[in-house]
């Protein structure tokens, strides 16, 4: 078989040279664009932290259910599944990489503030999507509050949005008040478990 | 989406492997070369090898220059749904495949250099061939999709750059196949050549 070829890539030797540059380029803008494993930990680390204070929500939403009002604090807060213990592993009142307890104040029977120091900004990142119940906060690098209100519905029932990126992202607490977040609508039916 | 190309594409390679040697073998009794004979298992994985490498680092070029186009051209409501997951696996088949490509071609030639292997072999044949209609297939798959999204309207700069990023993939393994297919072909009848080719 003979194939004629006039111009680059001429030799097998050619070929081998463009596509070992080629690769290692590859390599190099995708180590750039994927972040380093460093970066990557750090978004899994604010990732679990959204997802604990999503949890701590439907805790505090829980408590409020059977008490009529929100804990002075957190070491109130019971487990919303009865028997349930806190675990090391899993406790959504406690930050999942210092283990201390998230700066939480009660402003109201129903609202309340709660403070979280995060790593990364959500703006930048590139991580596996998660979506927890009641959203994810955004948040910057650094430390964030959110002032959350207990809806109408989560007072009434389990609140767990069927597609929770239809729920309003949380307002963040800039130093002024935030304006009350929509009550949303969309619940499943009661007694659906929160993961 | 990449591990079902890996799941389709595998056992490809294996099913044109099996057939170049069966057709090796069949050839084999014609030939009559003991040496030959005693090598042959050798020579299949050796191909074998360096055509399941090869596919896997071009699967893995394709999936980051995918995953470069996502990060590049970000377009709107790609928030949070994008992750970086396929460009990380994407990576991780480069980096591991694509070094045992080379070497395994590195042996291939070396053997060749030295007379151990056979550069006109039938199973050669077939493995070349076999990958070069695997390139076939896919560039017309690709045009064929190139053309189906500029029909719908969708060609954004995203779209272009993963299709023509297999385009380009396809064509230097295409390039790399001719020059081994004209190299051999030179090769053969001459003295056997100095201790040439990296890959």
């Amino acid at each position: 078989m003979k194939l004629k070829w006039k111009g680059p890539l001429e030799s097998r030797r050619a070929v081998g040279i463009v596509a070992t540059a080629a690769v290692v380029i590859l390599v190099v803008a995708g180590l750039f664009a994927a972040g380093s494993p460093a970066t990557a930990r750090k978004f899994r680390i604010d990732r679990d932290r959204t997802e604990r204070l999503n949890n701590l929500h439907a805790s505090l939403a829980a408590h409020a259910r059977e008490n009529g009002s929100l804990p002075e604090n957190l070491n109130d807060l019971q487990p919303n599944t009865p028997g349930g213990e806190f675990t090391e592993e899993f406790d959504p009142r406690r930050d999942p990489q210092t283990g201390e307890l998230f700066q939480y104040r009660r402003i109201s029977d129903r609202q309340y503030r709660v403070c979280a120091t995060f790593l990364t900004s959500s703006l930048d990142r590139r991580d596996e999507g998660y979506y927890g119940p009641g959203g994810s906060p955004s948040h910057r690098a650094g430390r964030n509050c959110y002032d959350r209100r207990l809806s109408t519905e989560e007072l009434r029932s389990d609140f767990f949005p069927k597609d929770p990126r239809l729920i309003p992202p949380i307002p963040e607490m800039m130093g002024s008040p935030s304006p009350a977040p929509r009550d949303t609508p969309a619940t499943t039916p009661a007694g659906t478990p929160s993961p | 989406m990449v591990f079902t190309i890996l799941a389709a594409v595998i056992p490809l390679v294996l099913i044109g492997g099996i057939i170049a040697g069966v057709v090796y073998a069949f050839n084999r009794r014609r030939t009559d070369s003991s040496a030959i004979r005693v090598t042959a298992p050798r020579d299949f994985f050796l191909y074998l090898l360096a055509t399941v490498a090869l596919y896997i680092s071009a699967i893995g070029a394709m999936t980051v220059i995918a995953g470069l186009a996502d990060f590049w051209f970000p377009e709107a409501l790609d928030r949070g749904e994008l992750t970086a997951g396929p460009l990380r696996f994407g990576l991780s088949m480069l980096i591991v495949a694509f070094p045992i490509f080379l070497y395994v071609n590195r042996v291939i030639h070396g053997k060749i250099a030295s007379g151990e292997v056979e550069p006109e072999s039938t199973m050669r044949a077939g493995f070349t061939y076999f990958t070069l209609f695997v390139i076939a297939v896919t560039a017309l798959v690709d045009l064929m999709v190139i053309v189906k999204v500029y029909l719908n309207g969708e060609l954004t700069p995203r779209f272009l750059m993963k299709a023509v990023g297999v385009l380009a993939i396809v064509g230097l393994v295409y390039r790399y196949y001719q020059n081994d297919l004209k190299a051999s072909s030179d090769e053969s009848p001459g003295p056997p050549p100095g201790p040439e080719v990296i890959v």
